[in-house]
């Protein structure tokens, strides 16, 4: 019997227990065949008539191979009608009686039935035959074949079924899942029509791969695991190892579900684990298994499904915790999701502890602000001491790094500081709940923040964001899932944010995104972004092909009243930032400076007599910003607000709120005028689409907006034009906001600069910035 | 020689037999088969039969 058949007969011995296992013309050895007697009339086995006669019986032979098929298929229905019969019955008696009947009819027929091989017309062949047939472990190239040149189609299999009366909806199930595993129809009908004693489901399938498992020698069973990935039975070839450890190494198992881990992902990913957990149980070969993990998590960096990181990186915790193995989580380089610890911590009695750990690892050394999370997880403050105590002294043990972070009694004061986490995090979640889809965008806040995780007051701001809408929407449209997960990279999820601020102000709301070729608009972004970032911040090629500089427009606001007699402090026009502008290739002094804060008589003014100092400075900006030569490069260092930039608070109510004075800041409108005034007194200038306003201050993306708006209606020259601080991001007064938002000490600085600089996590606020496209209209670049 | 014998083709004759004899085998297994679903038939029947009771 050739080893073809010797799957098939594996397999229906698996499929079906109750019969003696044989196939259709398959080859058993029979007393009739023994008994054999030598031919005495020996026939002319040469003549015509012979010949004829015996194509004709070889033919009928297997349509009665196939009769017998089919009866072995009826008596498994049989058999499984019969169980279904009340218990004690009278037709179950009978039924049950039937059967035997039946069976011993079948192994009559099986005894009567000539083997196949019996059908050779000459001895030699037969010969030939037998020879290949030796004792042999599983061949896996002859099943390969067998499957690959059936004949089969899928409708006939179905047509089959029917006539069993077999479970055709699982049948299609089936068939619909392997063939989105990959699955050519061919070798799915033969898939079927091997399990045929149970067909119609998934798992009958899985039988199939588990017998031939089951009886696959160690050599052979390896050299199945490549060739079921191959054909894309990539979890099915994980469960199987799971299943037979004994047959593998334990660096061979995981060797061959590492690669099954990056074909097939999360599901492969649980298989590997329960791998783990086996080999753990079994004291067998664990560190070689976590060594491996450790391995594919470290490269785990070209894997893009997040959710599958995740879902690996708190298994990874889940197995290893207790048995202290040296898996450092930051060495991983993963971020473990919040929302998947959550579950954990409340779907199982050990969960606290693996948060621990998380915490430990990932959050103590690396970043304090999440600590957070952890209070979510402890209402009680005191407990939260003790709790984090614990932390501390498991991450001294462990891993050696949270000395970098702070002492004692700053570590003390920075919980004392927080005695609201729980309502920070329970308002948190409450704006989930509220805005469906913004979870995404908000981690990607949290990304760009880092150490100073969003207040719940830049959550809010965040949210108002109007064009949010049109970002989930194209984030949905984007494959992008709504949950407590990510389920996309940021760099994606900026994209989206991008695209839907991009056409949220160019008239498109989230029901137009369905229409759209998401991926494409996302490309002319990225165009515009290429093209934009070589422009020079403080200097322009000339038509002479020269390096010139700009006209430099450098405004500071004033950072509000100071007691009488002591010094102002230059928050926003300081000698640093000076010196870091002319660092940076600016032509800058007196002439183009315009600071607020350089009034040293300011705060001891009267009202009015600070109102009359404003308005002058803010006509002699607004001139400068009308008549600078282009390309001009606007530089805002201050506060600000929805309304404008602000030069300076002028008035305060009697319980100290400021009020916003029209004196006292450069609204969008009065800058959108002065740029409509450029355009009509630099029209035809090449240079004026060059220019480049770029604001240090809060708040400022609905100022932009209303300009580029303004700008756009009126027909004017779209410039570039951008600020430190996007929706829901607050700017911190100092040096350092300045030094990202101009690019200070950066010779010959660039739009790619700014870009760079938003590029990265944890700091402390993310930059925006909109550029022309060829056509003139804005589009977001960062 | 040993492979030789069990191996012999089983001439037409022979083999025609055989296959009479399995298709003989075959409608009582197919008539076997069919009481049994009569039987599975028979239950459902009396179990309505129940239910209306």
């Amino acid at each position: 019997m050739n080893s073809l058949f010797k799957s098939r007969l594996l397999i229906w011995r698996f499929s079906m227990p109750e019969m003696d296992s044989v196939e259709a013309g398959d080859a058993i050895e029979t007393k009739e065949t023994k008994q054999q007697p030598e031919t005495v009339d020996k026939p002319d086995e040469d003549s015509a008539e012979y010949k004829k006669e015996r194509e004709s019986l070889i033919s009928r032979h297997r349509e009665v191979g196939e009769k017998i098929h089919k009866a072995k298929l009826k008596y498994h229905n049989c058999l499984s009608l019969t169980k279904k019969l009340p218990e004690g019955s009278d037709p179950k008696i009978k039924a049950e009686k039937s059967c035997e009947d039946a069976k011993k009819c079948l192994q009559r027929i099986k005894r009567i039935f000539p083997k196949k091989d019996t059908l050779a017309s000459s001895p030699t062949t037969a010969i030939e035959e037998s020879s290949k047939q030796p004792s042999k472990p599983l061949d896996i190239a002859s099943f390969e074949k067998a499957l690959t040149r059936s004949s089969h189609r899928t409708d006939k299999l179905i047509r089959t079924l029917n006539t069993t009366k077999k479970n055709i909806a699982g049948a299609k199930e089936a068939q619909d899942s392997l063939r989105g595993m990959g699955l050519d129809d061919k070798i799915i009908v033969s898939l079927f029509k091997l399990d045929q004693g149970n067909p119609g489901t998934l798992n009958g399938v899985m039988n199939i791969m588990k017998t031939m498992a089951d009886n696959a020698e160690p050599a052979s069973f390896k050299k199945m695991i490549p060739w079921i990935n191959q054909v894309g039975f990539t979890q099915f070839a994980s469960k199987l190892i799971a299943l037979k450890p004994a047959k593998l190494s334990a660096a061979e198992a995981t060797e061959a579900l590492t690669v099954d881990c990056v074909l097939s992902g999360k599901l492969a990913t649980n298989n590997l684990v329960k791998y783990l957990k086996d080999l753990k149980a079994s004291n067998t070969d664990f560190a070689e298994g976590i060594n491996r993990l450790k391995l594919l998590s470290s490269n785990s960096a070209f894997i893009k499904d997040i959710d599958w990181q995740q879902n690996l990186s708190t298994e990874i915790a889940r197995i290893t915790y207790f048995e202290k193995v040296q898996i450092q989580m930051g060495f991983i380089g993963l971020n473990p999701d919040t929302s998947s610890l959550r579950d954990l911590y409340r779907k199982e009695p050990d969960a606290d502890k693996v948060l621990l750990y998380f915490s430990t690892v990932q959050h103590l050394s690396t970043d304090f602000g999440d600590l957070k999370e952890l209070f979510f997880l402890e209402p009680d403050p005191e407990k939260a001491k003790e709790v984090y105590a614990d932390l501390k002294s498991k991450a001294e043990s462990e891993q050696k790094n949270v000395q970098e972070l702070m002492n004692e009694k700053e570590k003390e004061a920075f919980l004392e500081k927080y005695p609201n986490l729980n309502r920070y995090n329970l308002d948190k979640f409450r704006l989930l709940d509220e805005k469906p889809g913004l979870y995404p965008f908000m981690q990607l806040q949290t990304f760009k923040l880092g150490d100073s995780s969003p207040s719940i007051a830049e959550y809010r701001s965040f949210s108002n964001d109007p064009s949010l809408s049109v970002a989930i929407a194209i984030y949905r449209k984007r494959g992008g899932r709504d949950t407590g997960k990510l389920t996309m990279g940021y760099p994606q999820i900026e994209e989206c944010l991008k695209l839907g601020r991009t056409l949220f102000y160019n008239g498109v709301d989230a029901s137009g995104v369905t229409e759209l070729d998401v991926e494409t608009e996302i490309e002319k972004i990225n165009r515009t972004t290429e093209a934009s970032s070589k422009l020079e911040l403080y200097s322009y090629i000339d038509e002479n092909g020269e390096n010139r500089k700009r006209e430099i427009v450098f405004v500071a606001g004033n950072n509000g009243e100071i007691a009488p007699g002591t010094v102002q402090k230059n928050t926003f026009h300081s000698d640093d930032i000076n010196r870091g502008l002319i660092a940076s290739g600016a032509e800058i002094d007196a002439s183009n400076v315009y600071a607020a804060e350089d009034f040293n008589d300011f705060n001891t003014n009267t009202p009015e007599a600070k109102r009359e100092k404003l308005r002058a400075l803010k006509t002699a900006i607004l001139t400068r910003l009308r008549t600078a030569k282009p390309p001009m490069t606007m530089c805002f260092n201050g506060h600000g607000s929805e309304k404008g930039l602000h030069l300076a608070d002028l008035t305060k109510t009697e319980d100290g709120q400021h009020i916003n004075d029209p004196d006292g800041y450069i609204s969008a409108k009065e800058i959108a005028d002065a740029i409509l005034d450029r355009s009509r007194k630099f029209s035809g200038n090449n240079n004026l689409s060059k220019d480049i306003y770029m604001f240090a201050a809060c708040q400022t993306p609905a100022v932009t907006m209303e300009i580029l708006s303004r700008v756009k209606v009126g027909g004017g020259v779209i410039p570039t034009i951008g600020g430190a601080g996007e929706y829901g991001f607050t700017v911190v007064a100092s040096d350092s906001q300045a030094n990202r938002a101009f690019q200070l000490d950066k010779p010959n600085a660039k739009i790619g600069n700014l870009m760079m600089a938003d590029n990265k996590s944890n700091q402390g606020t993310d930059m925006y910035l909109y550029a022309p496209d060829t056509d003139g209209n804005p589009v977001q670049i960062i | 020689m040993e492979n030789t014998n069990k191996n012999n083709p089983v001439p037409n004759e022979k083999l025609k037999s055989s296959l009479d004899e399995v298709d003989k085998e075959l409608k009582q297994f197919d008539e076997i088969a069919n009481t049994i679903e009569a039987q599975q038939t028979l239950s459902d029947l009396e179990s309505e039969l129940n239910k209306e009771e």
